[in-house]
Formats: structure tokens, sequence, C-alpha cells
């Protein structure tokens, strides 16, 4: 961002008003990529209404009837605790016993996940950040978004994270402590403190501390395959191994099927839940053979992976 | 399996004509169209109506 000093804009007038709002602790992260696909900063404009369209726009984003793309999608981690990250001193030269600046000291992001939000699947999906060219937004626990101020556009710019410096580190729970997760990674060295800005509370329309981000749901495998249905699963990558948690409440609509032998869309007829999170499914008779490609989303929910059903 | 909840049905269902209910969903195409409220077409009786009128 814009230099601090700069011998040519001279020096910065001091004053300030009385009483200046302040953003508070971290109580959440928003990850985006820090760029999207047309080589936008994923920013919140001046001129973005930031209502509930607008964050579950984000949340969304990249999913079946999103007019947004994947790479603009908000990662919103559940919350996080015992944020301890500091900048390091300047980097300086020791030159006849006076330390000339050289660069600031890097920023270090340290928080942990505490608790059952903590489950060691989470560490994969904290992982697939690591290699991302990334950007953070962090929400306090007044629901405030802070980010970086771009003095060019006005804008509101993720904190850009310096590429591959993000780990975490899995505890087990023990007889004195719960489990967690400690994140760690790096601010890009040139991201500066003194841009550091924020949206309040009162200007969002969505209580940014409740907000749920996709969770990944999985299909499984089909049975009872006839012309006109089948039944699958629908359960989240945590929980236990042969006995995943069940995402119940689906409905037929939110399943997408598709005859890729036929090349036409299957509209699901109807699903019924029974158990929880096995849903029969129903559609129009299919022709013996024809391969179908199943998936499903619903805002806050999508499988990943499709499921492939050959009609018997 | 225990019966269909209203629930358990595509909404666009309800835009459907009975017959295609009935024709598309199979053994369960009755409770489906009762369910989405869909009626089966009184055509017979109105011509009769339509007559005894003229």
């Amino acid at each position: 961002m814009a230099d601090i000093c700069s011998c040519s804009t001279g020096i910065i007038n001091h004053g300030q008003p009385n009483c200046v709002d302040s953003f508070a602790r971290d109580a959440r992260l928003v990850f985006v990529e820090y760029l999207d696909d047309s080589g936008a900063v994923n920013s919140i404009k001046s001129t973005d209404t930031l209502d509930s369209t607008y964050i579950n726009d984000r949340l969304n984003a990249g999913a079946t009837g999103s007019s947004l793309s994947l790479s603009q999608r908000w990662y919103v981690t559940p919350t996080i605790n015992n944020v301890v990250g500091e900048r390091a001193e300047n980097v300086v030269q020791e030159i006849d016993g006076i330390a000339f600046n050289v660069r600031q000291g890097n920023r270090m992001y340290d928080g942990t996940f505490y608790g059952n939000v903590a489950a060691a699947p989470y560490i994969k999906a904290l992982k697939s950040m690591q290699c991302q060219k990334m950007g953070f937004f962090i929400i306090d626990v007044a629901g405030n978004i802070i980010g970086l101020n771009n003095e060019l556009t006005g804008d509101l710019d993720p904190i850009k994270i310096q590429q591959n410096t993000l780990q975490c580190l899995y505890n087990f729970p023990n007889s004195s402590e719960v489990q967690a997760i400690n994140l760690k990674f790096m601010w890009e060295e040139n991201e500066q403190d003194g841009d550091l800005s924020f949206i309040g509370s009162s200007s969002i329309g969505v209580d940014l501390l409740t907000v749920s981000s996709v969770a990944t749901v999985v299909l499984g495998e089909a049975t009872a395959i006839s012309t006109t249905g089948f039944t699958t699963t629908l359960s989240f990558l945590y929980g236990e191994q042969f006995n995943r948690l069940p995402k119940t409440g689906g409905l037929p609509a939110e399943f997408s099927i598709y005859n890729v032998t036929a090349d036409a869309a299957v509209i699901p007829l109807t699903a019924p839940e029974s158990p929880d999170g096995t849903y029969a499914i129903t559609f129009t008779a299919q022709t013996a053979a024809d391969v179908l490609r199943v998936s499903y989303f619903v805002n806050g929910f999508e499988s990943t992976t499709d499921l492939t059903v050959t009609i018997p | 399996m225990s019966r269909l909840k209203k629930s358990d049905i595509n909404p666009i269902v309800a835009t459907y004509s009975y017959s295609k209910i009935i024709k598309e969903c199979g053994k369960d195409g009755e409770l489906i169209a009762e369910l989405m409220g869909v009626k089966k077409p009184k055509t017979a009786k109105k011509k009769k109506e339509d007559k005894g009128e003229e």
C-alpha cells in the first residue's frame, strides 16, 4: 500500500476528531481469494450495500444459480480466540551504532479455534488455502468488518496473506484442555497497519457473528436404483468414521439431476427423508443404461463431488 | 416408507396438470396431486352441464 513517509506529500496533520470510532478484538475471519477470476481485488466497494443479499451472495458465490464466481466466495471461520498476532520490530541496519530502518517487521496472525469447532477435519479446510493467494477480513466481536483502506479506490480491501505461510496445529484434548486448532499466517510483508479500516456493524444489515459458511456435504452411494428413482444419503465431512453426521432437512428441489446420456435435466419429483439424512429420490421414468449425474446445493450446503447413477 | 408429506414433493409439481402428475409420479401420483392441491378435472360433468344450459 501507500508509503507512510513520502518526501513529496509532506507531513500529515496530527489532529483527530474528539471521539474516534474503532474496532474491537477479533471474533471470526473471512478468508477470500485476494483476486477474483477477472483479476480484481475481492474488495468491499464503497457502492456495495451490505445487506443479507450481498452477504449471502458472497457466502454462496460460485454455487448453482449464483451470479458470482467461486473466486469471489467468502469462507467464514468459526469463532477464533486468543489472537496474539504481533508485528515484529523494524528490520534495521546498524551503522556506527545507529539503527537505520530497512523495512517494517513482519506481522504474524496467530489465533486458535477451541472446542467442537476445532474438529480435526477442519484442518483440511484451513490447509486448502495454504498455496492460494489469499486475503482476509476480520469480523470483530461487535460485528464490524476490518480490512485495509485502499486509498486509490476508496474500497475496503482484504488484508493480503503472504503466500505459503499459513500453518495450523491440532492439539488433542486432555485432562485440562479442550481440543484446539492453532492458526498462524503472515500478513503480506508490504501491508501497512496504518491502512487498517473498518465498516461498522450498524452499516451491515446482517449479524456477521452468526452467518455460516458453506458446508460440504457428501452424497452417498446410490441404492435401490430403478428407472424412476434411487436412494442416497447426505452427510457432512464431520462425525464418526462410519457414521458421519447426516444432513437433514434436504428438499427435492435442492437435488440436481442430469441425464448425461440423454443430455437433459431430470426433475426430482419427490425426496422423502427416512431415516435422517437418507433420501428416496423419484423422477420421471428414465431409459435403462442411461447415466445420471447428481449433485446437491442449497444456500449454506453443497456437494463438491457428483454422484453417478446408472439406470438398470 | 412413511406416507409422503407435502415437503417431500418438489414445489414445481404444483404447476403440473393432474394428468401429468399421474403419468410422471406413478403409483404415488394421486397422493402427490392431492398434497399439491392439483385437482382431477371434471371435464365430463362440465360438458353435461354445458349441454343442459343450451
